[in-house]
């Protein structure tokens, strides 16, 4: 009997990391960051509403079962409804370059990008003239949490702020002022990969593939320390 | 007792194969130069400068790849390696695939079928000159972001009293030259009659030109002159601004 549930229980912990070693986890297209720009654009105005929010945008992000992190959602779900009450409760962009330069050194990334509080604002301006309601302008003093967590996804995805993201940032566009055509598009090989980037994700598998699930929870949860998530209920 | 100990079997492989990590099966990884590379399939999202905005995975999307021939150092020496000479993967969530044994140092035809299409496209073939095992076969989907349409200082003019420049305001880029306005004329025998680079420009904001002139040189078009305004991206192609 004793065999059995321990068996049971490796099996649990085994699909876990399964889970999160295969890629099913988060995950953020272009065209769902489109959607949840869309979804991000409604007022939050209750626990209710930033719960919901919370729980759509982990959705659209790929995480169909947030039960592997529970404590997440509702620290999300808190911040989300402290931010849109107050603005100094956005999350700094101290915080999100912290939180980045920490999980490049948990990812033991080979060559780390460091990232700073100006980086950060450059990325998030950005890309606010593309995803206003997603990311904040500049002129706005933080994050809101669940942007900064795609913020954090896109820093990871592309190994830091990119080159093209530092150019367009002395351009200064408004946010909204961009929209993506599907006119002057192509499909094709990328002549210039990201290596970084690259570098970035495959560390990323690795982390997940082989960290117990412990080690991979207490990981997440220093991340929501670092960027000010409020703390689980 | 034979059915349990079958499912107990069962069980046991069951978790040793989801334990056991890049030992079972092939995590999406950086190849090696004894075989083996990356498949990535990524969209892009770039301004009319060329500038890279944003970018993101396109996930599950079925790549192939059929091995060409092997790559050859200055000796003379083949220096592809790996066994594996034709593939069919389809990306993860995160548009990683990896080719295990792939062979590296060598050429190969590609081919991919966007689902949805990438801006039309549904399936598109290409060839990776001497694939390097840290690059693989990196399939692209690229958009471009524009601000509305440029809108000009001057829309309305009186017969003989054209100002001397137009300023149009728009996300222009002169990065790779001027912005260029272009001149057409309708009815029956439409065409282009003339461009005009412009004299001064605010990247991203606006650019003047020397007010168009007609075929005859004139300033004054006698009837509408529709223009449109381009600039050149980085790869020689122009964005059209109308």
């Amino acid at each position: 009997m004793r065999f059995r549930i321990d068996l049971i229980i490796r099996l649990l912990l085994a699909t876990v990391i399964a889970w999160a070693a295969s890629g099913d986890g988060l995950h953020i297209s272009l065209q769902s960051l489109q959607e949840l720009d869309a979804l991000s654009s409604g007022k939050i105005e209750g626990p209710d509403d930033a719960a919901a929010y919370v729980r759509k945008a982990a959705a659209l992000s790929g995480i169909t079962d947030p039960s592997f992190v529970p404590d997440l959602e509702s620290r999300l779900a808190a911040a989300e409804l402290e931010a849109a009450k107050d603005p100094n409760k956005l999350v700094s962009d101290e915080r999100v370059a912290e939180a980045f330069n920490l999980m490049s050194s948990e990812l033991q990334v080979a060559h780390p990008a460091r990232v700073t509080a100006a980086d950060v604002l450059q990325h998030r301006s950005v890309s606010a003239s593309i995803f206003p309601h997603v990311f904040s302008p500049k002129t706005v003093s933080g994050s809101r949490p669940v942007g900064s967590i795609v913020m954090l996804y896109q820093l990871w995805y592309n190994g830091g702020v990119t080159g093209g993201v530092r150019r367009a940032a002395q351009l200064d566009r408004p946010p909204g002022s961009l929209k993506i055509s599907q006119s002057g598009g192509s499909s094709g090989l990328d002549k210039n990969p990201n290596l970084i980037g690259r570098e970035y994700q495959a560390a990323g598998y690795a982390y997940f593939a082989q960290r117990s699930p412990q080690q991979i929870r207490s990981f997440l949860d220093r991340m929501a320390d670092t960027i000010g998530l409020p703390e689980g209920r | 007792m034979k059915i349990e100990k079958m499912v107990w079997s069962a069980l046991l492989v069951l978790c040793v194969f989801v334990t056991c990590g890049d030992a079972c099966w092939p995590v999406p990884q950086p190849g090696t130069p004894a075989g083996g590379f990356p498949v990535t399939t990524n969209a892009q999202v770039f301004d009319s400068a060329g500038n890279l905005l944003a970018s993101g995975p396109v996930p599950n999307i079925y790549v192939t790849g059929g091995w060409l021939s092997d790559e050859y150092n200055e000796e003379g020496v083949d220096i592809a390696a790996g066994s594996l000479e034709n593939f069919a993967v389809t990306t993860d969530a995160n548009g990683n695939a990896y080719v295990a044994n792939g062979r590296v140092n060598a050429n190969w035809s590609t081919s991919i079928t966007w689902n949805p299409a990438c801006n039309g496209y549904t399936l598109d073939f290409g060839d990776v000159d001497d694939l390097q095992p840290l690059v693989g076969i990196p399939w692209i989907c690229t958009s471009v972001a524009a601000g509305e349409s440029a809108n000009s200082s001057t829309h309305f003019v009186l017969s003989g009293a054209a100002p001397s420049t137009v300023t149009s305001y728009g996300d222009f880029s002169t990065t790779y030259g001027e912005p260029e306005l272009r001149v057409y004329v309708g009815g029956s025998a439409p065409g282009l009659v003339s461009s005009v680079s412009a004299s001064s420009a605010v990247p991203g904001s606006s650019a003047t030109f020397p007010f168009p002139r007609s075929r005859m040189g004139r300033r004054s078009p006698r009837d509408s002159i529709p223009w449109l305004i381009r600039t050149q991206r980085p790869e020689g192609a122009w964005f059209l601004w109308t």
